[in-house]
């Protein structure tokens, strides 16, 4: 019985021990796992999306103010009827309260808009104040005129140019003229230095002035404070440039020039092989050879492919079937013949070209005629068929 | 005959109590497997991996000028909007792109005679996501929009492929204008503002997968 009780024991203790370590393990798997859940709120993104609204909206307001100024009010209200459409099936409602649309001093230096921009979300909401302002443009440490100590005083500045378009072929030129004057109106003196640059945004655009034709980092007012100068561009692809002026911290609007390459030349799908020049050497022996100097048209690239050259009073002994742009004449070495006078009929057949500019093939066929004596040719003429 | 039963008993005993010790360990071993590395947990932290990648990829590229021009300037596109842009003056809006191994590129769906896409945000999700970093990740660019009477349409950019479950997908609001268009009034998204420079309001939506 002893025996019996004592392995009786030790299943139950064996039991029990199991259930012991089973309790542990699961409690502390139970905290490995909680601590290091994945928190569902990583993946919120509601922040980030309040954040976007806010800067999209700040920057359109900031492009209405710049562009659309007299239908700044209709240009954000579309915006924001647009914006609603997107953000509402993500359960979001925004809202823009436009507060001012002035030149003020404060918050910033110079205040364009001010506005209440609210986005509401499934029982919550978050407002932001929205400014835009002069400030936002990058200023370069240059010197303004400065007359004399203190703050530096505040221009007017307007970009106009004389047309929206221009060729960019860095030949045709947008007069732009920058009129300074200081806030109250008044003029500004005679020498400022206005700075005109095209954002980096497009290469190959050129600024110069209209009197010089050379480009500089300033241009200096006249007694109106007025300066002119020209835009020129040579990116040969389509695209926009904008402009805008600068006198110290004080920036212009911004000048949209519409650049559009030059249009492209046109093949002239016919060759064009013109007479340009002839000599005739009397060699020695019993042999002439005849040069007839050949044009082609400057755009193509011709090739006659079959040259047949017969003459009824002559004996042609070694003609030259190959004729291209570089190689401008045609050779013709003929047999003395006992006869002075002589005619020389070439058919030009097959001449097939490349049009340089877009690669199009053509083809004709010519027929020439030479007339000459043996000192001297009289008459070259060609005929297209 | 009595003590010869009493050890065969101790030993089945033994054995028995051994027994449920090893179904205890084997059971305390399984239990601890469920760790940040089981599928379950990797799955959430790849997911928020590919999320960050979205989001910082749409935030820097909105937040950067195109070509290294003033960020403050309204006129200026970002680099997101250029690709944008760049995709409808190219195509109207209406084709679809997929990445192509073979080629290197991106390939038209629809009309095989467009040109590859070649937009900045087409090249810097193919260097970072999938094809050369090798991340494993697959991706598709879509387009949202309304239209004048407040319906929302969507477009594809670049599709390879539905994507899976565990997809993720992150946002960015873009504004278009008119001045960056080329045809404003023939492209896939309409103009909703026809009195004002405004054009559109689009999202940007890129969604990301681990394939």
């Amino acid at each position: 019985m002893f025996n019996d009780e004592s392995g009786q024991l030790m299943l139950i203790s064996a039991f029990l021990l199991a259930i012991t370590v089973v309790t542990i393990t699961l409690m502390l798997n139970n905290i490995i796992y909680a601590t290091n859940m994945a928190y569902v709120g990583f993946m919120d993104q509601s922040w980030y999306d309040n954040l976007c609204l806010k800067q999209a909206t700040a920057a359109e307001a900031n492009y209405a103010y710049t562009n659309d100024r007299e239908k700044y009010q209709e240009h954000m209200d579309d915006y924001v009827k647009a914006l609603n459409n997107i953000t509402s099936i993500k359960g979001r409602y925004v809202e823009y309260k436009n507060e001012a649309v002035t030149d003020h001093t404060s918050p910033l230096p110079v205040t364009e808009t001010k506005s209440l921009f609210s986005i509401y979300g499934k029982g919550s909401s978050i407002s932001f104040e929205i400014y835009t302002g002069k400030n936002n443009v990058p200023v370069a440490p240059t010197p303004g005129p400065a007359p004399g100590p203190g703050p530096e005083p505040s221009y007017k500045i307007t970009l106009a140019p004389l047309v929206s378009s221009v060729v960019s072929d860095n030949t045709d030129k947008v007069l732009l003229t920058a009129t300074v004057r200081y806030v109250n109106g008044s003029p500004v003196p005679a020498g400022t230095l206005v700075y005109i640059s095209p954002d980096a945004n497009r290469t190959g655009g050129n600024i110069i002035d209209t009197v010089s034709g050379t480009s500089s980092s300033a241009y200096a007012t006249d007694s109106s404070g007025v300066v002119s100068v020209y835009y020129l561009d040579s990116n040969n692809t389509p695209g926009s440039a904008y402009i805008y002026a600068r006198v110290g911290s004080n920036v212009s609007n911004t000048a949209r020039i519409d650049c559009t390459p030059p249009p492209s030349i046109v093949c002239k799908h016919n060759p064009t092989v013109n007479f340009s020049g002839s000599s005739i050497i009397n060699t020695n022996g019993n042999h002439y050879e005849i040069k007839v100097k050949l044009s082609v048209d400057p755009l193509t690239n011709v090739t006659i492919n079959r040259l047949n050259i017969t003459s009824s009073s002559i004996e042609i002994d070694k003609p030259d079937p190959y004729f291209t742009q570089t190689t401008s004449e045609i050779n013709i070495a003929v047999k003395k013949a006992s006869s002075t006078e002589f005619t020389i009929e070439l058919e030009l057949a097959d001449i097939k070209g490349y049009c340089t500019t877009d690669n199009v093939p053509y083809s004709s066929n010519a027929t020439m005629v030479i007339q000459g004596t043996e000192s001297s040719l009289n008459s070259v003429s060609i005929t297209y068929i | 005959m009595v003590k010869r039963y009493e050890g065969q008993i101790q030993t089945v005993e033994a054995i028995t109590a051994a027994l449920i010790l090893i179904s205890v360990l084997a059971i305390v071993v399984e239990a601890t497997s469920v760790t940040p590395l089981t599928s379950s947990f990797t799955n959430q932290h790849v997911k928020l991996e590919l999320q960050n990648i979205g989001a910082d990829i749409l935030t820097s590229m909105d937040e950067t000028a195109y070509a290294g021009a003033p960020t403050t300037n309204p006129n200026v596109p970002s680099y997101l909007k250029k690709s944008v842009t760049d995709w409808i003056n190219c195509t109207g809006g209406y084709e679809w792109y997929a990445w192509s191994n073979n080629s290197s590129k991106y390939v038209p769906l629809i009309n095989s005679a467009d040109i590859p896409l070649d937009t900045p945000l087409s090249n810097t999700l193919s260097f970072l996501i999938s094809n050369q970093s090798n991340t494993g990740a697959a991706y598709n660019v879509e387009v949202r929009y309304s239209n004048i009477q407040g319906q929302i349409m969507n477009t594809k950019m670049i599709w390879n492929g539905d994507p899976s479950e565990n997809s993720v997908t992150v946002s960015r609001v873009i504004v278009l204008h008119d001045q960056d268009l080329a045809a404003p009034d023939s492209c896939v998204i309409p103009d909703i503002s026809p009195n004002t420079t405004l054009h559109n309001v689009i999202e940007i939506r890129l969604t990301m997968w681990v394939m």
